[in-house]
């Protein structure tokens, strides 16, 4: 009898263990998950966390995948949407990652001379240096500095562009995360590189400064050899990085060429499209957009940095805020300086007049045949003007309020920019306005490089092109003529190039330059 | 009536009328003595007399004749050479002070005055006063009529002739009256150089600033003796020359001494104006007048700290890199080793880009300390480091160098080596302005600069003591 009762037992037992096991495997997503309000809120503190503390993981973690493709990824179609070299092009040919080599004193004789005339302790932990040629970040609103990239022999890295991984790192590497709106990439720390404007902050930073950055060349630096920093056209400075990038336009035909039409689109492109408006903004005309509106953030940039320490201490500002040349040009007498308009005060030094240039274009772009902007911007230009002139270097409070009238105008402006729908016509009508500067209006060297280069720009975008085998040769003679031909790229060093660049800018002459652009005006027509 | 006594009576009026008019044919009336000392009593009391005029000077009589006196010109002693009589015809001929009033209305000075006032009247008239208070001498006493002006002329540098031009020909005239009736002391050398100072330098109300220069006026740079060895002179000073020991040098010391004082002077004013623009007076917020409060004053520094261009070529401007900010002064203070003004040099630096309080207190001490006559001697090392440093060490050597040529004239040593002319005409020619620059472009290395520099030193030395 015990027997068969074991028996019936263990059978049983068995049944339970069976069921229990199935009910286990099924069940987990069946039944209700008591835990879920907990690992949600554990999720969103952890969120809470990375956005406070994203960490950046150093470029050899993006060459793991970003150095060349593995034929893995390009059967799974991922070089269609990028060619996965970035890190190659950028290693190779990018002299953002020659930043750190250029400052190291063992490696750079003016990297030698100015750590001695700076009395610099120790390159390796400079901020004052690292914080452009490596990006160091530093905090605004804690006030300190945080810990130095492992990656700063590198220079400038992928991080400083594209903001710290540490986040995004994981997400970004299915073909899903083209589905993402840029604010949703934000929200992780990664940075819209598509979006001019975003692009632009983030070049402008170290190219034009950024003082909350401590992002900042001062007078010091240059006396002791830094090179000046010249005037910065950003679309035809990206396109000689050179560019590890491809726009859309360019991806499609790329893909047609190399992998048939049917194959032209990468995977997600729809919802890519969708959720990237920058990606597509501007249409044909998108690098005319992209110039004129890093233009506007430029000037933004530069008005911040005149007077930056000047609100909290009774100081003047550096003068490195200020047109090097301004001062810093051999005297003769009659010269163009001394011929400059009448109203303006002489001998006061003025910020630099490049970033103005391409402001007014963006004007006319933005509003069309609409006088009453650019008259309102010229008003609080003269205002802001003023303020120099009513005092060497500046007036403090004329200054304040110059600038915050200005800031106002700007923000509007980038805003009324960006939305514009690009077209031949705004963009010929700009460029003709581009080509006719006022009369009163200064043009130094670094100006006329902005008309140049904006100019080539703008033309180069417009679908019917007039008189180009006329308008071709003039900004083939201006590349000579006027020094516009950067040292870019790693076979070109900056120092080498500028002897004969500043050598143009010393004998340049504003009335040669204007004969030029009546001759393009004409070819233009109206 | 007897014929007779008609002609008595007319022959006697004649007499008469000729006594009366015969002193006022004279070419220096007297009046009646008490009218003259009341008049006297009147000057003295006030003690500060009016111009009369460059031409209140030029009867023939006096300093207007036709041709020099021959006596004057003898450069053989003995004797002091009385005066040449035609001083006011030389200075009319010569001199360029002459031409300083018309100088306003040349082409250039029109598009000056353009720049600094534009159209706006009353501004014009400002940076007018401003530009005549050196340009011109405003004759103000009541016998010549309304106020007018006229060039640099007599008054400028010999002093407003109100109280003396009736008095300093006069038997018993003497050193001692000549100050009580407003006549500057130009025998004194120091004070010769204090007059051309007034102007060539600067006072506190007159200057020529930063916003003139950038304007198109040339930048001040005065030294007395190479300023003295340029000038048409309308008096013979051989006789200086023989009796005062290297009178070159004692001239470039004189000058020293005067231009360093006046340039203190001139900076305690600019700095005192600057004080009112930090106490945020509305009297800057127009637009800057010549004369109106600006700071930074970039006159006090040295132009060529800034006004290079950056081509990188071998460099007068600053060959010692120091901090990214210009010196002050380097041309009227060139002695960086001077310790009594280091503390202002300091204070001027940070007066830059901050508060005038310190310099304020510091250039009240350097006034004081400045008494003291500066070392007739450079360092060429670091006189060769900059441009208005080589350029005083060159001007104090050709200073010695002409004193010695004076020495060989009057036959007290033998003649001097040419090879000396020869290098400093070398020098000069590294520190000279290119054609059509007004700033040094030289290709002159310092190394080469303080070579030359001490070469020429040694054998143009320092001539006894200070």
């Amino acid at each position: 009898m015990k027997a068969a009762s074991s028996l019936k037992y263990r059978s049983l037992a068995l049944w339970v263990v069976a069921l229990a096991l199935v009910l286990g495997v099924l069940g987990r997503n069946a039944l209700p998950d008591f835990f879920a309000t907990a690992r949600a809120q554990d999720a969103a503190q952890a969120a809470a966390d990375k956005a406070h503390d994203f960490k950046f993981k150093g470029v050899q973690r993006c060459a793991d995948c970003h150095y060349r493709p593995t034929p893995l990824r390009e059967e799974a179609g991922v070089t269609r949407f990028i060619p996965l070299t970035e890190s190659e092009t950028w290693l190779k040919q990018d002299k953002h990652a020659l930043a750190f080599k250029r400052i190291d004193p063992e490696q750079s004789p003016l990297a030698r001379q100015m750590v001695e005339a700076l009395k610099i302790p120790d390159i390796h932990q400079a901020k004052e240096c690292l914080s452009c040629h490596a990006n160091w970040q530093y905090d605004p609103q804690a006030k300190e500095w945080a810990a130095r990239p492992i990656d700063y022999k590198l220079g400038v890295t992928c991080e400083s562009c594209h903001g710290p991984s540490s986040a995004w790192d994981e997400p970004h590497s299915v073909a899903e995360f083209r589905a993402w709106t840029p604010e949703k990439k934000a929200e992780i720390g990664m940075v819209e590189v598509r979006n001019p404007a975003a692009r632009a902050k983030q070049c402008l930073a170290c190219h034009v400064g950024d003082p909350s950055q401590g992002k900042v060349v001062t007078h010091e630096m240059y006396a002791a050899g830094h090179p000046p920093l010249p005037g910065v056209e950003l679309e035809t400075f990206a396109a000689e990085m050179p560019p590890h990038w491809r726009h859309i336009t360019d991806k499609l035909a790329g893909n047609a060429r190399a992998f048939g039409e049917d194959k032209a689109k990468f995977d997600f492109y729809d919802e890519f499209v969708a959720a990237n408006p920058s990606a597509t903004a501007g249409g044909p005309w998108h690098q005319a957009r992209g110039a004129l509106v890093s233009a506007v953030v430029s000037m933004q940039m530069a008005l911040a940095l005149v007077g930056h320490e000047t609100e909290q201490t009774k100081q003047l500002p550096d003068f490195a805020a200020f047109d090097c040349y301004a001062c810093h040009h051999d005297l003769k007498t009659p010269a163009w300086r001394q011929r400059r308009t009448e109203g303006n005060v002489p001998g006061r030094p003025r910020p630099a007049v490049w970033p103005l240039v391409l402001v007014e274009t963006a004007i006319v772009y933005a509003h069309d045949e609409a006088s009453e902007p650019l008259e309102r911007w010229r008003a609080k230009v003269d205002a802001w003007q003023e303020a120099f002139d009513a005092r060497p270097f500046g007036d403090p409070q004329r200054l304040t309020d110059a600038r915050a009238a200005l800031t106002t105008e700007l923000g509007e402006l980038l805003a009324a920019t960006e939305k514009r729908e690009a077209s031949d016509e705004r963009v010929l009508r700009a460029l003709r306005h581009l080509l006719s500067p006022r009369a009163d209006q200064t043009i130094d060297h670094d100006a006329a490089r902005q008309i140049a280069w904006g100019a080539k720009i703008l033309f180069g975008t417009l679908e019917r092109k007039p008189a180009a085998d006329k308008v071709e040769p003039i900004f083939e003679r201006w590349q000579k003529e006027f020094h516009l031909a950067l040292p870019s790229q790693q076979s070109r060093e900056i120092v080498d190039d500028l002897p004969a660049r500043l050598k143009t800018l010393a004998a340049f002459d504003p009335a040669a330059f204007r004969a030029s652009l009546s001759e393009l005006t004409e070819l233009l027509g109206e | 009536m007897r014929p007779f006594s008609g002609i008595a009576i007319v022959a006697g009026f004649l007499a008469a009328l000729a006594c009366i008019a015969w002193p006022s044919a004279h070419s220096a009336p007297r009046q009646d003595s008490t009218a003259a000392r009341q008049r006297d009593q009147q000057i003295t009391a006030t003690a500060t007399y009016h111009t009369t005029g460059s031409q209140s000077c030029s009867s023939t009589a006096c300093h207007g004749s036709l041709k020099p006196d021959p006596r004057s010109l003898s450069l053989k002693p003995p004797g002091d050479p009385p005066i040449r009589r035609d001083e006011f015809i030389f200075w009319s001929d010569h001199d360029p002070h002459a031409r300083s009033l018309a100088t306003l209305s040349n082409e250039r000075s029109l598009a000056m005055l353009d720049r600094l006032a534009g159209g706006d009247a009353d501004r014009r008239a400002k940076a007018l006063t401003n530009c005549l208070a050196c340009h011109a001498t405003q004759v103000t006493a009541p016998s010549a009529g309304e106020p007018f002006f006229e060039a640099v002329g007599c008054e400028a540098c010999h002093g407003p002739a109100e109280g003396y031009r009736e008095r300093h020909y006069q038997r018993g005239w003497n050193a001692e009256l000549a100050t009580q009736f407003g006549m500057a002391n130009t025998d004194n050398l120091t004070v010769r150089a204090a007059q051309c100072a007034t102007c060539h330098i600067g006072a506190p109300d007159r200057e020529v600033n930063h916003d003139l220069i950038a304007a198109g006026h040339p930048a001040l740079k005065f030294e007395m003796a190479a300023y003295y060895d340029l000038l048409p002179k309308h008096w013979n000073d051989r006789r200086e020359r023989a009796t005062t020991p290297s009178f070159e040098v004692q001239l470039w010391k004189a000058g020293q001494q005067a231009t360093r004082a006046a340039a203190l002077e001139l900076l305690e004013a600019r700095l005192a104006r600057a004080t009112v623009l930090e106490a945020g007076n509305e009297a800057h917020a127009a637009l800057s007048h010549p004369v109106a409060p600006v700071w930074p004053e970039l006159a006090e520094y040295d132009c060529f700290a800034c006004h290079h261009d950056l081509t990188g070529k071998a460099r007068l401007w600053d060959a010692d890199r120091g901090p990214a900010l210009p010196r002050w002064n380097p041309w009227y203070f060139p002695d960086r080793s001077d310790e009594t003004l280091a503390p202002l040099a300091s204070a001027m630096s940070d007066a830059l880009r901050g508060s005038v309080a310190p310099a304020q207190a510091e250039v009240r001490t350097a006034r004081q300390a400045i008494e003291r006559m500066p070392a007739a001697a450079f360092d060429p090392e670091q006189a060769a480091q900059q441009w208005d440093q080589a350029v005083q060490a060159y001007l104090l050597l050709a200073a010695r160098h002409r004193a010695l040529q004076d020495e060989a004239a009057r036959g007290a040593r033998g003649p001097v080596d040419r090879q000396l002319a020869a290098d400093l005409r070398k020098l000069r020619s590294l520190l000279a302005f290119p054609d059509g620059y007004d700033s040094p472009r030289s290709s002159a290395s310092p190394a080469r600069l303080a070579e030359l520099l001490e070469s020429l030193q040694q054998r143009l030395p320092a001539p006894g003591e200070n």
